[in-house]
């Protein structure tokens, strides 16, 4: 079924979106193409599900009562839903160099543009505000969060100023973060996480410590997943690592180790703080990655 | 250890062959490709954990196929194990050359020294492996291969062997012969070489080799065992004619002549040397007695021969038969004239002391000595130099220059055209004769009609009586002219004045004056003819020898030397020759009788100017060439080389003693043979062996390439994988 559905839908290459058009008009594709693909309401959202029902008391509107539960038991009741608690969100993109690297015609830091663009065109869609960040080795730059149209513009636009730097500093950015939110809210990082593990831990222990929901999307790419890479290569390191030579075909099996340990040691790490992790393959279409993330929320909201 | 082929050239293709991969490798390596990278820590921490191993494969790959490639270089050079190696790690190939002395020697005895060698090769062959590489040469006066290295195949060389019934009628070029084998030891290629010389060893090739004969040995002992291997001889008794020639007399038609047949003891103990019979145009004309020859001695047994009629005269000494029947033979040719034509041209100009008697006076005298006139065997024609140029040469065997000043270079040409058909000349010096004049008009090299360079004009004292002649050149005709006489007969003869001569190099000196040495006859041969300088007078100008009885005997003897050449109709056998066949047509075909009789049809060819035919002068005998209309017959007598009747041997041991040095082994006694021959053979060839390892190791390392990347892809974890999964499994909750 899932697979007749896949064929059915047709994803943007995510190699083509920066020749489609301004990033606006390519969020809106998106978005509209996840409606399309998966979504027989607009409103369906992370935070548009239904709680539960409470009393009214005087001073509640009208328009909420749910009527039919009166014709059952003569008693009014409101029908309480998680949109209403009107959420502040805030997406982190790391724009460090090795976010640069793109084996296609995308890098991960493009793509990361265009998944946090999605993400917040979404959540303005639905009322929520949405705010944006830009880090590198500090934060670079920060939008305040905002529910209308016009934050939109003011990301994209923040977006298109964003220079990559050599240095990333997640662990220090999550912290900083985590002491500048005031109110409880959802916190969006994207990155390929090629920084100090553990400070990072820290970082998002301290957020779900200060109570927020904390989305990891970790964005890499299919070179960096597959190491597909034959023959001799002399590898530059992005952030003055160095360099390397080497017959990739020799190292793959012990690369591939290294990288599932580091995979592993981070989604272990977002599981125990009850952090959602995504890994991101920048080869995915970007509504195919939303829809996989907005269904997989849904379906676990509904088990809890 | 040592190699079949070429270390320089395989040696080269094997580090080239080395070479390849690691320049292959570091050509990789310079061409390699970059691109940035983020996952650096992830990259370095993998090629931490790898690149010990990695270096460990790679070199042991790098080792393997370079062992691989050092492995087939050194098979192709085809290394040999010598010594007691084991035989396991080759195969052991024995490569022989069998050279057969087949010299005419070898048809000694009752059971013939041939007989004896074809039974030892087989003996020899008796030891080889089917497949082993065998040349079989036949030895004499230069080798001729039977068989070349020819995998061995009992039937077939037995077939071979047994084909050859009798030598040949040629005697040995030892050195030549080794020289032959050594090239057929060079061409095979197995570890073990062995070289046979199956040999009756006469004395006269084994117990003086020669310094060129030890090199060529001991240059082929540096890649073959080589055995001398004598045969066995029943006895060294042997009489044989070693030459058959004209001594005296004229050969000219109604002449006669003295011929002489050499009769030579060539054994070790004195034997009643039989009779002589002599034949001419195989007309038995004289038989005569030997006599006893004492060992090694050699005797002359004379016989006259008249000419009755022009042509070409068949002669044939045979001698009683003994162990060795085809030196008992000896051929002859006679070419006798119908008339000799003698111009003689008288260049003294005013009168002298001896009144008329000057210039060709008393050569022409001499000459004339039995019949005058047109009809006369030796006609002669005497005129000034004024009338040369207007004679024509060819009516002419021979001219005589005497003092002759004044020849133009037209006539010199013609002159020398004279002499290159084969006619005569014969030059007298005089006061008119200006030695560079001489040197100018004539010539003195190689092309030039004089035998040298004409110099100053020695003279004796006067009160002396002057120098006396001496002989230059012991056993020239004309020398025995002097040589005949009796000593104080020729200490009469004496020269008062002698122009002095650089003889040319190739011409023969045969008589001096003992002034100095002085040369008196010079002799050269120009083309089919023969060019005499006398550096005196024909006269009594420079002294009384015109009136000495020699002179008479010298004039007499030149015209027949120059004239109908006595030596010149035989040759030795085996010799390729072109008999002069005047008045036939450039390239037809002239039928040529051989000495068994055979007719064989031959083309007329041009050389020199010359029509010719060419005869390959095979076997022993007399070849004649038939009349063709008004063409006269020609013949050619093919007679055995005298030196190989020599059939005295030296035994095993005095040969060992010879060669023992140069690295020969001698063969003695027959039932060791097969022994000593094994005993040599140790050595293996490593060819297959290397070839079979280099096949494995290229193998291995295959298998080994092949393992390490499978591993390195099978311990992909694959993250991918899991992420494909998770997508699906995502999509599947869906």
């Amino acid at each position: 079924m899932a697979q007749t559905q896949q064929q059915q839908v047709e994803y943007l290459d995510p190699n083509i979106l920066s020749q489609i058009g301004p990033l606006e008009v390519v969020v809106r594709q998106v978005v509209e193409g996840i409606r399309i693909g998966h979504h027989r309401s607009p409103r369906r959202g992370i935070s548009t599900e239904f709680t539960a029902y409470r009393q009214y008391v005087p001073g509640d509107e009208v328009r909420h009562i749910d009527w039919k539960a009166y014709a059952r038991t003569h008693r009014y009741y409101l029908k309480q839903f998680d949109a209403e608690t009107n959420f502040v969100a805030n997406l982190l993109v790391d724009a460090s160099e090795s976010m640069t690297y793109a084996s296609g015609n995308i890098s991960k830091l493009e793509y990361a543009k265009y998944l946090a663009a999605s993400l917040a065109y979404l959540i303005v869609d639905q009322r929520d505000s949405v705010g944006f960040g830009v880090f590198d080795g500090e934060l670079q730059r920060y939008v305040e969060p905002k529910g209308n149209q016009s934050v939109l513009r003011t990301i994209s636009d923040e977006m298109g100023r964003v220079e990559p730097q050599p240095r990333t500093n997640i662990g220090g950015i999550v912290e900083e973060f985590a002491a500048r939110m005031k109110r409880r809210g959802f916190v969006m990082l994207f990155s390929d996480m090629f920084d100090n593990t553990e400070e990072f831990i820290e970082g998002i222990n301290h957020l779900r410590f200060k109570g927020h929901n904390v989305i990891v999307f970790h964005i890499l790419d299919p070179y960096e997943l597959t190491f597909p890479l034959t023959g001799m290569w002399k590898f530059l390191g992005l952030e003055g690592e160095g360099e390397l030579i080497t017959q990739p075909a020799r190292v793959r099996a012990n690369y591939l180790k290294e990288l599932e340990s580091f995979v592993n040691g981070i989604r272990n790490a977002c599981n125990r703080a009850e952090v959602d992790y995504v890994l991101v393959d920048t080869s995915d279409p970007i509504e195919h990655v939303l829809s996989q993330y907005l269904l997989q929320r849904s379906a676990l909201a509904k088990i809890q | 250890m040592g190699s079949l082929n070429s270390f320089g050239l395989w040696g080269s293709l094997a580090a080239v062959g080395v070479a390849v991969p690691v320049i292959i490798h570091l050509l990789y390596r310079k061409q390699r490709k970059q691109t940035p990278w983020a996952a650096m820590e992830l990259l370095r921490r993998a090629l931490v954990d790898r690149s010990g191993q990695v270096k460990l494969e790679d070199f042991l790959i790098l080792f393997l196929r370079c062992l691989a490639l050092v492995l087939i270089a050194l098979a192709l050079l085809r290394p040999t194990l010598t010594g007691s190696a084991n035989s396991l790690l080759g195969e052991q190939r024995v490569g022989m050359v069998v050279g057969i002395d087949a010299s005419f020697s070898m048809g000694h005895g009752l059971h013939s020294r041939f007989e004896k060698a074809i039974a030892r090769t087989k003996e020899i062959l008796a030891t080889a492996k089917d497949g082993d590489p065998v040349s079989l040469v036949l030895m004499s006066q230069k080798p001729e291969v039977l068989l070349r290295s020819t995998g061995y195949e009992s039937s077939r060389f037995s077939g071979v062997l047994d084909a050859q019934e009798k030598p040949t009628a040629y005697g040995l070029t030892l050195e030549q012969n080794i020289e032959g084998l050594a090239e057929l030891v060079d061409e095979m290629k197995t570890p073990i070489k062995e070289c046979y010389l199956v040999t009756d060893a006469q004395e006269s090739d084994w117990g003086a080799l020669s310094d060129k004969g030890k090199q060529t040995l001991e240059r082929l002992t540096r890649d073959a065992s080589v055995f001398v291997v004598p045969v066995d001889t029943d006895s060294e008794a042997n009489v044989s004619l070693t030459a058959l020639r004209y001594s005296s007399g004229a050969l000219r038609k109604g002449e006669v002549a003295r011929f002489t047949a050499m009769v030579k003891n060539q054994g070790r103990q004195s034997v009643d040397g039989g009779k002589v019979e002599f034949h001419l145009n195989d007309t038995l004309v004289s038989r005569q007695a030997v006599g006893k020859l004492d060992a090694g001695e050699s005797r002359g047994v004379s016989f006259f021969a008249s000419f009755v009629e022009a042509g070409d005269v068949r002669m044939k000494a045979m001698l009683s038969k003994d162990d060795l029947a085809i030196d008992d033979a000896r051929y002859a040719v006679a070419r006798i004239r119908e008339q000799v034509r003698v111009l003689c041209v008288d260049g003294t100009k005013g009168g002298g002391e001896t009144g008329e008697r000057r210039g060709v006076y008393y050569a022409a005298r001499a000459l004339r000595l039995k019949q005058r006139g047109e009809k006369a065997p030796l006609k002669v024609v005497q005129i000034e130099t004024a009338g040369l140029s207007a004679e024509r040469l060819s009516d002419f065997d021979m001219i005589v220059l005497a003092n002759v000043d004044d020849v133009s270079p037209e006539m010199v040409k013609r002159l020398h055209t004279f002499v290159s058909k084969g006619g005569g000349l014969m030059f007298f010096v005089g006061d008119q004769v200006k030695a560079e004049d001489y040197n100018q008009r004539f010539g003195f090299d190689a092309n030039g009609l004089l035998p040298g360079k004409l110099g100053e004009v020695a003279a004796a004292d006067e009160e002396s009586t002057g120098w006396p002649l001496v002989v230059g050149r012991t056993g020239h005709r004309l020398a025995s002219v002097v040589e005949l006489v009796e000593p104080k007969l020729v200490d009469l003869a004496r020269f008062k004045k002698v122009m002095g001569v650089e003889v040319g190099e190739g011409n023969e000196t045969i008589l001096k004056v003992a002034h100095q040495e002085m040369p008196l006859l010079v002799e050269k041969t120009i083309g089919q003819g023969n060019v005499l300088l006398f550096t005196s007078t024909a006269d009594r100008t420079w002294g009384d020898f015109a009136v000495h009885p020699l002179y008479t005997m010298l004039i007499q003897q030149s015209v027949t030397q120059l004239t109908s050449k006595p030596d010149g109709w035989q040759v030795a056998v085996g010799s390729s020759v072109n008999v002069a066949t005047p008045g036939r047509v450039v390239g037809s075909e002239a039928a040529v009788t051989d000495p068994a009789g055979e007719k064989r049809m031959v083309t007329v060819a041009e050389v020199n100017g010359q029509t010719v035919c060419p005869v390959e002068m095979s076997r022993v005998g007399v070849y004649s060439v038939a009349e063709a209309g008004e063409a006269p017959g020609a013949s050619m007598a093919s007679n055995v080389d005298a030196r190989e009747s020599n059939v005295q041997v030296v035994d095993g041991g005095a040969v060992e003693s010879k060669v023992k040095e140069l690295g020969v082994k001698v063969v003695t006694g027959g039932g060791s043979m097969a022994s000593m021959i094994e005993e040599s053979r140790r050595g293996y060839e490593l060819t297959t062996f290397l070839l079979v390892m280099g096949i494995l190791v290229f193998l291995l390392q295959s298998v080994l390439a092949r393992y390490f990347t499978n591993r390195q892809t099978r311990g992909q974890s694959d993250l991918g994988e899991s992420l494909q999964m998770a997508r699906v499994a995502a999509a599947r909750r869906a």
